[in-house]
């Protein structure tokens, strides 16, 4: 096997099963000396591993832009306002010194979350457009999901039990019942899978997640 | 439909048992027991998520318990901060570092959340504000995530399940979730498998807490405009199944 084969695959493979089986043993034999500290070290570089990730993360979105504007992409303009704005966004807590300063929580909760809130006001729009698009009875199960849907979805508003009394009462049998019942089936099976997913990373089966 | 904004129509509000679970846990709780605080949505689910949210802390607050403001999106410490100065008249007894500590965002998902329960001193050396944590009264006593009496995630996304998974299989910490409407489901299933101990789910949940405290917030005063969204949606669906017959009785007339 050539070397860089070898340190292609089996280093991460042997990284993995280590690191996996030591968070594994820690968790069954805590008393095992020296064990517990050298799992929290490894929960600890994670953190750190993913927290730097975030740097890269911005990093290379603000380079995407910046080749975006040069070559002068499609919607440019847009990636020139996104930078404007991460520029401002620093400059402010430069200013200020602290994302807990005054000026900094008055933009984040007067423009931030103001602006997040209007795009996600805008959603409701095209769910009322999707709904009327795609939810036609044309068969007869599509009828008896929707009749689901319509039921469940009044006994979540209050206005379910002013138009009939009925309908939180059913609303809540088909939560408490049948969605109850296919919710803990779909939670096992994604347990089982994902135990048996584990294993097979943990034995080198599995080398998806080595990209 | 805007007339549902401008007329607030008070329609009664059933309490879930979910709802209620959360309630009773709360108010079993002894006054000065510690109640990680998990701020898990981004700004934008604020409206939805952020009702629950004050609720349950005004809630807290009455019951005297402590509270520390933690998640696991980087808009956790602002978010903690809006609710806190939302809630100032609730707050105005309570003290910074002896009622109240907010912490900054914890980054990792499941990884960072057990760290941060394994040693939340290990992992903060200041809390938000710029304070040295060791010298806050509060953090004194927290060294491990069983120094914990419950922990609440309010999320948009799965982050209830994650405190299941890291804190309370491993150290019995007990847990609930507010997550969104959208995880109604996995919520209920929590409940009723006693993983968790209750939840208030988004606008709704919030409404139910407030009447269950006695508080008229803006879980009450929005589910005016939720009942409007979900019967504009409804209708949306009647009137595409009356398209849909319409056409279909057109088809088997040129077929005659």
């Amino acid at each position: 096997m050539p070397i860089s084969l070898f340190k292609r695959l089996m280093v991460p493979i042997l990284v993995l099963g280590i690191c996996g089986l030591l968070a594994m043993i820690d968790l069954w034999f805590p008393w095992i000396p020296g064990l517990t500290s050298l799992e929290d070290n490894l929960v600890g570089w994670v953190t750190s591993i993913i927290a730097f990730s975030l740097f890269v993360g911005v990093t290379s979105y603000v380079t995407r832009k910046i080749r975006s504007i040069r070559k002068k992409e499609a919607d440019w303009v847009f990636d020139a306002w996104a930078l404007v704005v991460i520029v401002a966004v620093l400059a402010l807590y430069m200013v200020t010194g602290s994302t807990a300063s005054a000026g900094y929580q008055w933009w984040y909760r007067v423009v931030y979350t103001n602006a997040g809130s209007a795009m996600i006001s805008l959603l409701g729009f095209y769910v009322v457009y999707s709904a009327y698009r795609s939810m036609a009875a044309k068969t007869l199960e599509v009828a008896f999901m929707i009749v689901a849907a319509v039921l469940v979805f009044l006994t979540n508003a209050t206005i379910g039990e002013v138009i009939w009394g009925g309908i939180p009462l059913i609303g809540r049998w088909i939560l408490d019942n049948p969605v109850l019942g296919v919710t803990r089936a779909i939670v096992i099976a994604a347990g089982i899978s994902g135990l048996a997913m584990g294993l097979r990373i943990l034995i080198g089966r599995e080398k998806a997640v080595l990209g | 439909m805007a007339s549902f904004l401008v007329f607030p129509t008070g329609f009664p509000v059933y309490i879930n048992n979910y709802t209620k679970g959360l309630y009773d846990y709360i108010e079993g709780l002894p006054p000065g027991s510690i109640v990680a605080v998990s701020v898990d949505f981004s700004a934008s689910a604020y409206d939805e998520s952020g009702p629950v949210l004050e609720a349950t802390v005004i809630h807290m607050f009455r019951r005297n318990l402590k509270l520390v403001f933690v998640g696991y999106n980087q808009d956790v410490p602002m978010l903690s901060e809006k609710a806190l100065i939302k809630l100032a008249r609730y707050t105005s007894n309570k003290v910074y570092g002896e009622d109240y500590v907010v912490l900054p965002y914890v980054v990792g998902a499941d990884t960072g959340l057990a760290s941060f329960g394994r040693d939340p001193h290990g992992m903060f050396k200041k809390d938000y504000r710029g304070n040295d944590i060791d010298k806050l009264p509060l953090m004194d006593r927290v060294h491990h995530a069983r120094d914990f009496s419950l922990a609440i995630s309010y999320g948009a996304g799965q982050m209830g399940q994650a405190y299941v998974r890291q804190w309370h299989i491993p150290y019995g910490v007990k847990v609930a979730d507010c997550g969104s409407a959208l995880f109604l489901a996995n919520i209920i299933t929590d409940y009723e498998s006693g993983l968790i101990v209750g939840g208030a789910v988004a606008v709704r949940g919030a409404a139910e807490y407030e009447r269950l405290i006695g508080v008229l917030g803006d879980g009450t005063r929005n589910m005016d405009s939720i009942n409007a969204s979900h019967l504009m949606v409804v209708l949306a669906i009647a009137a595409a199944n009356v398209r849909f017959l319409w056409q279909k009785i057109r088809q088997q007339k040129k077929g005659c």
